[in-house]
């Protein structure tokens, strides 16, 4: 334990080296405008800003992406209450209550429940999220390539039987994913796949290019389709925010705690991600709240869970990431690529390798939501501001940006042909109702999942069932068909009650 | 009812002969495994062969037990929905696909600094902004800060562009003190 508050210590000390500190309040700034733009998701603005980190060093890179992400929860809170208008699907639940508090009168002190929720939310999961890393880290050590498979299955597994909509979509969505993986020369064999001659086909299709095309590209072009009609904002008379009371905060010291480690519970399962966090929270409040009848005619129990949760979702989703490789959610996705980008693979070794960039990154959370709090609070007006820009205008700063990127990974023209490419696939994919977040962790995790797999085919002579049989990998696996299980069994049942 | 059903079929269709065809040519795959070892291309037929599998099984659901509900009746029995369904602007978005396919295959030519002013003027004015002044500002002052961002800072590598263009890019650049 010594051991950790000691490495944290030093990294709040390299957090307020210049250029780390600069990196902080800049990636805080921009997550919550990201977070106030109706259309510009957390996702995308991870995405939009990873060109940004290519000649910086790994650690200031990750200290800009992870402010960004964790404030791009709190931003949409803003618009959500005071305009109606969710910045991020995280803040749908927001408006339920956090705009009928505003409709009474009390905008104000709807923000401000909204800070102290992101603000305990956050801070407590980045206490568990720095207090857990290192036992899981050195526990994951011991997995080999079986575990590591059942992990990463279960983690696909997840975001399927998570999302909403079709599972039968999400699932081939997934399955599509993954075979993009699979272009270029596999690494064991050496056989070129699926790449018909082209050199670049022979690199692999990098997952930046899907993701920006599908994320960014694939956005933009859905509402163009859409005409850019997204209704003015109307005025509000007061824009600041009034802090609760300590009395007041106590009365709900229940829903705080509850949401923030449900919160981070939810982060920490692959695919789950900000939103569920947010809406599962909102849900149990629903079932389990001292007011749960009241709940939606504007009382601080519904800004106060979904908030909290939606924050602590971010410490929980950084635990996999960093002790595993495995990424929590689609902005953890991101930064796993800006590791790689970097030359650094997380997983167990990076506590070993790279002690002093992880508490780095730990310390730089802890700081980004202080500085978010404050930011926030003294900033609204002029975060708002931003809405007033026209939809056309924000839009085709975000299609350069994502050329910019796709241009930038290997500097090669095939990689926008491409970019723009998974972009229309990104349009139809909107259309025809195929969630895209399975397609772009299939394509991250694809190498994984297939190296994992084939090496444990070839070590254990082709035998499947040691998967079932080794502990570890086996109540992983016995976890993802549970988690394949239980929402196929709810869905047969709306169906049966509708009969 | 058997169109609207078709519709829903049509994507299934596709992504199940394009997987098809992909299991074909991984059955093709060139290699020298051990005989008793998996090879490259276990693992793309496995996904595959799931993806037809689900394909199937909507193709399946959809035909024979989905009960859709005749056009005319749905968009009577839900007026509400029909009415706040959102406009759509075809003509924009195949003219948006259309300029954004057209960037990729200009910008070698015409390079970066040009393609991009070109690119952020006319999307503007495609997505309906009609301030020409601002347009023109935008266009300038965001390709100008893209050129100085990704060439003097990041150095990101971004095409110069063929003659003639090319003379505008160098042109751009000098003045920019980007060498």
């Amino acid at each position: 334990m010594g051991d950790i508050f000691y490495n944290l210590l030093l990294g709040f000390v390299a957090c307020f080296q210049p250029m780390n500190l600069i990196l902080l309040v800049a990636g805080t700034i921009i997550g919550l405008l990201v977070g106030v733009l109706p259309g510009l998701t957390l996702v995308m603005g991870v995405v939009l800003a990873l060109p940004f980190t290519y000649p910086m060093d790994v650690t200031p890179a990750i200290v800009l992406l992870t402010a960004m992400y964790v404030t791009g929860t709190y931003g949409g809170a803003f618009t959500s209450i005071l305009f109606r208008i969710p910045g991020e699907p995280i803040h749908v639940p927001l408006l339920w209550d956090g705009y009928a508090m505003a409709r009474k009168g009390q905008p104000a002190k709807a923000l401000g429940w909204t800070l102290y929720a992101a603000l305990f939310g956050g801070l407590l999961s980045s206490v568990i999220m720095v207090t857990l890393s290192q036992p899981v880290a050195k526990f994951a050590l011991t997995f080999s390539t079986p575990e590591y498979f059942a992990i990463v299955l279960f983690g696909l597994t997840s975001v399927v039987s998570l999302g909403s909509g079709s599972m039968t979509n999400a699932f081939i969505s997934l399955f599509l994913g993954l075979l993009i993986s699979t272009v270029g020369v596999d690494s064991t064999y050496g056989t070129p796949r699926f790449a018909f001659g082209y050199p670049i086909l022979m690199d692999g299709i990098e997952f930046l290019t899907v993701m920006v095309g599908c994320y960014g590209v694939g956005e933009v072009i859905t509402r163009l389709g859409e005409g850019f009609s997204t209704a003015p904002v109307e005025k509000v008379s007061s824009m600041k925010t009034s802090l609760p009371r300590w009395r007041e905060l106590r009365g709900l010291k229940a829903t705080f705690l509850r949401s923030s480690l449900l919160g981070h519970i939810v982060g920490i399962v692959p695919g789950a991600g900000a939103t569920i966090a947010s809406f599962v929270t909102y849900g149990v409040e629903r079932q389990y709240g001292k007011r749960r009848k009241e709940l939606g005619s504007g009382i601080p129990e519904g800004i106060v869970a979904p908030q909290a949760a939606a924050t602590a979702s971010v410490g929980g989703a950084m635990i996999p990431l960093l002790t595993l490789g495995v990424p929590g959610s689609g902005a953890t996705a991101v930064m796993l690529g800006a590791f790689l980008l970097h030359g650094i693979q997380p997983g167990p070794q990076v506590f070993i390798t790279s002690a002093n960039m992880v508490y780095t990154v730990f310390a730089s959370l802890f700081l980004g939501i202080v500085l978010m709090c404050v930011v926030g609070y003294i900033a609204i007006k002029p975060l708002v501001k931003i809405l007033d820009f026209p939809e056309a205008v924000v839009s085709v700063y975000i299609m350069l940006l994502c050329f910019v990127g796709a241009l930038s990974i290997r500097n090669s023209i095939s990689d926008l042909w491409l970019m723009v490419a998974f972009g229309v696939v990104g349009y139809f994919f909107d259309r025809i109702k195929f969630p895209i977040a399975p397609l772009v962790l299939g394509t991250i995790l694809g190498p994984l999942a297939e190296t994992s797999f084939m090496t444990t085919m070839i070590s254990f002579q082709n035998d499947w069932t040691i998967f079932f049989r080794r502990p570890i990998s086996g109540t992983v696996i016995a976890l993802t068909i549970i988690a394949l299980i239980v929402p196929m069994f709810k869905s047969f049942q709306t169906v049966a009650r509708k009969r | 009812m058997a169109v609207e059903k078709l519709k829903r079929i049509v994507p299934y269709i596709i992504i199940l002969f394009v997987s098809l065809y992909f299991y074909y040519l991984a059955g093709h795959f060139r290699f020298s495994a051990k005989p008793g070892n998996l090879g490259p291309d276990f693992w793309p037929k496995l996904l595959l062969a799931l993806t037809v599998v689900a394909c199937v099984y909507e193709i399946i659901k959809t035909a024979f037990f989905l009960k859709v509900a005749p056009l005319k009746k749905a968009a009577e029995e839900q007026p509400a929905k029909a009415e706040s369904k959102k406009k759509t602007y075809p003509g924009l978005l195949v003219i948006g696909i259309a300029m954004t396919v057209a960037y990729a295959y200009f910008v070698t030519t015409l390079g970066f600094i040009l393609c991009t002013f070109l690119y952020f003027a006319l999307f503007m004015i495609v997505g309906r902004y009609r301030k020409i002044w601002a347009i023109l500002a935008n266009s300038l002052i965001g390709t100008l800060v893209l050129v100085v961002i990704f060439m003097k800072i990041v150095y990101v590598s971004m095409p110069l562009g063929q003659e003639p263009f090319s003379g505008v890019t160098f042109f751009v650049l000098k003045m920019l003190g980007i060498k």
